[in-house]
């Protein structure tokens, strides 16, 4: 969620943009929750900042308390908090002028530095330097570590370091009620919380023996769909924006964004609310997104077709469809392997041509007559059954990024047994180090980017 | 010429480079977040630039102190020397120099070595890295640049940037040079490390690379001297193949002026069609496309001067 | 009145080149002492606009910038410590897990590193407070220009040499090790003087012809007219001369294919390459005594009969026999 807000945040507003470099900030934006390996990551990132320039905190309204987090008022006593994350709350908070204080506790240790074990360097070779790339980097969503090992600007090896977004979201659901359970899933892939709460719901549903009316059936895969799409589109932003193309960044934000305003009003009740098992879903019609789905169609031929960002990511960071089936990736990565030449570009076209179909699809059950204008026996105010009875069941949902499944097991009481999460992107980071390693360093980034990597639902 | 008059027109100089800079500033703004926006846009310069000013720049630990602190104030003068030689109008230069564009030519190398200096001084790996890009940079543009600026010069007789544009009088070179000023202005691109060449700073690829650790005024001196070296050199462009302050009615440095902005504007405008270039595809740019394109560009140049517009001199 | 300021000009440009140069000559960073000898050359051009030989300035500027750059990078590629006292931790910090986005690590003040060379980086990263006030003051020295940097370089190994009670043997090997001093320089030294004076008295003794005649004001046209004009030959010559240099260099380092780079070879088929394409790279299978015979399936080697063997990746070993 942190890094649509804040692509939507740069690519909206004239008075707010991403600077490379903490010394060149005006102000730190902190997104909780904050972990325990994060946490000095962040405190070191503060202690960059020029003199003067404030620490924003901004958590999540609905984010439940997380058992694992370091809360941020520790770390940035002096912190201004904001309770909405748009440019104008921003600049509200910063226009309080200056922080003197020091922005990071003076206790707060820092992240510490030590040294890597460089490969066996042979008789005549050049030195190896180590390029760090993280933890908090654009290339991935959320906070991850990449240790780039360069012989000059070639990454001879890569090795990730993952954690830094670790919440312990499976762990803490063993001691949950289930309903709590149900809205604490749905943090588990911040970017996705329809797929993480549906997957989640779907198990219990199944442990439960219901199978939800076609009705409601057809909403969830709406949601899911629109989740999708909503997904390409700002990864999209992110990644064209990375790649220093500003006027296809911004076309993609402003379709990101009218997506954004379509779908603010479309169900009467937040998705959150009817997605339980046994909720049958509010009847609502598809929102219209006939016109923004030609929109996407447009870009994502004008990515096809461009000849320059031809010039900068074709051929690069191949990957053989065969070796990510049995690495098990799945969704628009394996897509672009397959149906494409498995290339950065083919990623890239492989998300928006997913998105536009998506919305397409949309659009035509918007136009096309409602056959199943109401439910017959739903009714209005039912609530949802969180009884489950005991025994172990898999949900599994088209995600943004791939299947994202989850096992649970109940015990017949009222936590859940047990739980544990199968993510999209754990079996893609498996790849990465070979994948980067021989690439030039502006490359390796790029392919990164590209992989559309969101750490929170590698590390839990 | 008298102490005072230049101190004045050193004075002038760097209030005319100041103005350009704030206008290129402006010019990028509007480009990159649209007309509508055109109040935070012009605000946002001199708001930036405030800010800066307000910052305390401190080295990084153990840097090069040295050439830390030199390095912004070597890009400065640099951009300001080179400023000298460029005529706004008949008789309106600051350095009325017989080689006056090789002048300006050599002046970037040391412009560059500033940018290295800034990144090597800062000990810390973006730094080195943006260092290495910018010195491949100078080695790929002074070939394609030099000889592509050298097309008006030969057709002039004259390497004197006033005498070259009294040449254009009656045809600009633009018209029977477009080779030329193409790989002129794509050649200009490198030394003012502008998108898509901008390997050294990299946005978020390297962090900010040679500028990553500077801050407060010294980073609001190196981003100065970034833009003012854009400007000059698309004033320079102006002198060579646009006729420089020739046009009809306005005074000569109000023509002069809107040219240098209005082709500053086309060249920002399609360069950011263009993704970010790596060093190795710049260098293959550089060197395969641009110097044999301005080796051919030379000999066309050679032979229209000499048989179809009378030989030059 | 204009006579007095041309005479403080050439001292300061004199000045600043005798500096610069005596800088290179005595400071520890690679990447300094080519910057101070380009400054120098810079200097003396200063003198050649003085002179009214503006074309002559310009091409020394141009020919030593460029090429010093070259010297420079070569140096830095090829030294251990090419930032030398100053930054002498950077080859370190190359191999540190550096901070990342947060690489730019505040001053925290100096670290007393100079006592034990393969420090620990705790040292580094927590500093006694007091440490602060002290290095700053010495970072405010412009150390190249006033030739302060040694003076400064000593200071501080003396304080370090107090701070751990090395002797002086000991001490001179540190500095040694650290690249801030060498066995040869006082030999250096006294043969650098020996030549100065040598040259200085050649300056003094040579009888110099001094021309009646103004300079000329449009050297550039001059130049170009006795180029093209009395000189042709020679110019074309040359030209022609270094074309074919050019294009002989260009032949000689072209190799069928691209040669895997040293990260590359380090992996023996890239994996990068494997994940691309799992069977595009082929085996090619050589004879063990006679490496020229290679085909891409396995059998006996036509000249001595011995199984062929896959050939092992191309090492570095290889190129630079090529070359």
């Amino acid at each position: 969620m942190g890094a649509h807000d804040l692509a939507a945040l740069a690519g909206q507003q004239p008075l707010v943009m991403l600077v490379a470099a903490p010394r060149h900030a005006d102000c730190l934006l902190v997104y909780e929750p904050l972990n325990a390996a994060f946490a000095p990551a962040a405190a070191e990132l503060a202690r960059g900042l020029p003199e003067g320039a404030p620490v924003i905190l901004y958590r999540p309204p609905d984010l439940p308390a997380l058992t694992d987090e370091t809360p941020g008022a520790t770390v940035f006593p002096h912190a201004r908090r904001i309770t909405a994350c748009t440019a104008a709350a921003l600049q509200a908070a910063y226009a309080q002028g200056r922080s003197d204080a020091l922005p990071v506790a003076a206790a707060f240790p820092s992240l510490r530095a030590d040294l890597v074990d460089l490969p066996q360097e042979h008789e005549l070779a050049t030195e190896f330097t180590v390029f760090s790339l993280g933890p908090a980097q654009p290339f991935t969503a959320g906070p991850a570590r990449f240790w780039l090992i360069c012989d000059g600007e070639q990454v001879v090896q890569c090795r990730p370091v993952m954690g830094y977004a670790a919440r312990g979201i499976a762990g803490q659901m063993h001691g949950m009620a289930w309903a709590a359970a149900a809205e604490l899933a749905a943090w588990y892939d911040p970017l996705a919380p329809v797929a993480s709460r549906l997957a989640f719901v779907q198990a219990v549903e199944h442990l439960q023996g219901i199978t939800p009316n076609a009705a409601s059936q057809g909403i969830r895969e709406q949601a899911l769909a629109v989740e999708r799409a909503h997904n390409a589109l700002w990864w999209s932003v992110r990644f064209l924006r990375l790649l220093a193309l500003e006027p296809l960044a911004r076309r993609a934000a402003q379709l990101a964004m009218a997506l954004d305003a379509v779908l603010a009003g479309w169900t009467p009740e937040p998705i959150a609310a009817w997605l339980a098992p046994q909720r049958p879903a509010p009847v609502t019609t598809p929102p219209d997104l006939a016109s923004l789905a030609r929109a996407v169609r447009d870009l994502a031929a004008t990515v096809r077709r461009d000849r320059w960002l031809h010039l900068r990511t074709v051929g690069i960071g191949q990957i053989n469809g065969a070796i990510l089936h049995s690495a098990g990736v799945t969704g628009s990565a394996l897509t672009a392997s397959t149906s494409g030449a498995g290339d950065i570009q083919a990623r890239l076209v492989a998300r928006l041509t997913m998105a536009a179909t998506t919305l397409t699809a949309l659009a035509e059950l918007a136009a096309a007559p409602q056959t199943t204008p109401t439910v017959a026996g739903r009714q209005k105010d039912q609530q949802a059954d969180w009884y489950v009875p005991a025994g172990t069941a898999t949900g599994a949902v088209a995600g943004p990024r791939g299947t994202l499944a989850v096992d649970v097991t109940s015990d017949g009481g009222i936590h859940p047994a047990h739980v544990a999460w199968h993510a999209p992107s754990a079996a893609l980071l498996s790849l990465v180090p070979a994948l980067l390693a021989g690439q030039k360093v502006a490359d390796a980034e790029m392919i990164l980017a590209s992989l559309d990597l969101v750490t929170a639902e590698v590390d839990g | 010429m008298s102490v005072m008059t230049a101190f004045v027109r050193a004075a002038l100089t760097l209030v005319g480079l100041t103005v350009g800079v704030y206008l290129i500033e402006v010019l990028e703004g509007l480009l990159t977040l649209g007309q509508r926006n055109w109040r935070a846009v012009l605000r946002l310069p001199l708001a930036r630039a405030g800010q800066l000013l307000r910052q305390p720049d401190r080295p990084p630990a153990h840097a090069d102190t040295f050439l830390y602190q030199s390095a912004p104030f070597i890009a400065v003068i640099t951009v300001g020397l080179a400023a000298l030689v460029i005529p706004l109008g008949p008789g309106l230069i600051g350095f009325d120099s017989s080689v006056g564009l090789f002048y300006f030519i050599v002046l970037l190398s040391p412009f560059v070595i500033a940018q290295m200096n800034a990144g090597w001084s800062q000990n810390g790996v973006v730094g080195v890295l943006g260092t290495f890009r910018a010195a491949a940079h100078l080695i790929s543009y002074e070939v394609p640049l030099g000889f592509a600026a050298i097309g008006a010069p030969m057709a002039a007789a004259s390497l004197a940037t006033g005498k070259i544009v009294a040449a254009q009088a009656h045809l600009w070179y633009v018209v029977w040079q477009p080779l030329g000023v193409v790989i002129y202005l794509v050649a200009a691109l490198f030394p003012a490390f502008r998108h898509p060449f901008d390997g050294a700073y990299a946005g978020s690829e390297l962090e900010g690379g040679v500028l990553a650790a500077y801050g407060g005024a010294r980073l609001l001196l190196l981003r100065w001297a970034l833009d003012g070296i854009f400007l000059l050199l698309m004033a320079l462009g102006v002198v060579l193949f646009f006729g420089g302050w020739q046009g009809p009615l306005l005074p000569p440095p109000v023509w002069f002026a809107f040219k240098t902005l209005a082709l500053a504007a086309v060249v920002l405008a399609l360069s950011r069609r263009v993704p970010r270039l790596r060093h190795d595809q710049m260098l293959s740019l550089a060197w395969k496309i641009l110097v044999p394109a301005s080796l051919v560009n030379i000999a066309i140049v050679g032979v229209l001067a000499l048989f179809v517009f009378g030989g030059g001199a | 009145m204009s006579g007095i300021i041309e005479w403080l000009i050439f001292g300061m440009l004199a000045l600043i080149a005798v500096i610069t140069a005596a800088g290179m000559l005595v400071t520890m960073s690679m990447y300094r002492a080519g910057l101070a000898l380009m400054a120098s050359f810079v200097a003396l051009a200063g003198i050649f606009i003085l002179l009214d030989a503006d074309l002559l300035a310009m091409i020394q500027i141009m020919m030593n910038v460029g090429g010093m750059l070259i010297m420079i990078l070569v140096m830095v590629m090829l030294m251990m410590d090419p930032g030398g006292q100053m930054m002498w931790d950077m080859k370190r910090s190359m191999h540190i897990r550096g901070l990342g986005a947060f690489s730019m690590t505040m001053p925290r003040g100096h670290h007393e590193a100079t006592t034990d060379a393969p420090m620990p980086m705790d040292d580094h990263m927590h500093m006694p407070h007091g440490e602060q006030e002290a290095t700053e003051e010495g970072a405010d020295t412009p150390g190249m220009q006033h030739g302060g940097m040694d003076l400064r370089d000593g200071q501080q190994a003396k304080g370090a040499m107090k701070m751990s009670g090395m002797n002086a043997q000991q001490h001179y090997q540190m500095l040694v090790s650290m690249a801030m001093t060498t066995a040869q320089l006082p030999w250096a030294l006294v043969v650098g003087a020996a030549t100065a004076v040598a040259l200085i008295l050649l300056v003094v003794v040579t009888p110099w012809h001094l021309a009646g005649t103004a300079p000329s004001g449009d050297a550039a046209a001059i130049v170009g007219n006795l180029l093209l004009g009395r000189y042709m030959v020679g110019f074309e010559g040359a030209a022609f001369l270094i074309v074919a240099g050019i294009a002989g260099a260009v032949l000689l380092a072209r190799r069928e294919g691209s040669p895997p780079s040293y990260a590359q070879s380090l992996q023996a088929p890239t994996p990068a390459a494997q994940i691309a394409q799992p069977t595009a790279a082929k085996p090619m299978y050589t004879c063990p005594m006679h490496s020229e015979v290679q085909q891409d399936h396995p059998g006996k080697c036509p000249i001595c009969g011995m199984d062929l063997v896959p050939q092992p990746p191309q090492r570095m070993g290889d190129m630079g026999g090529e070359q």
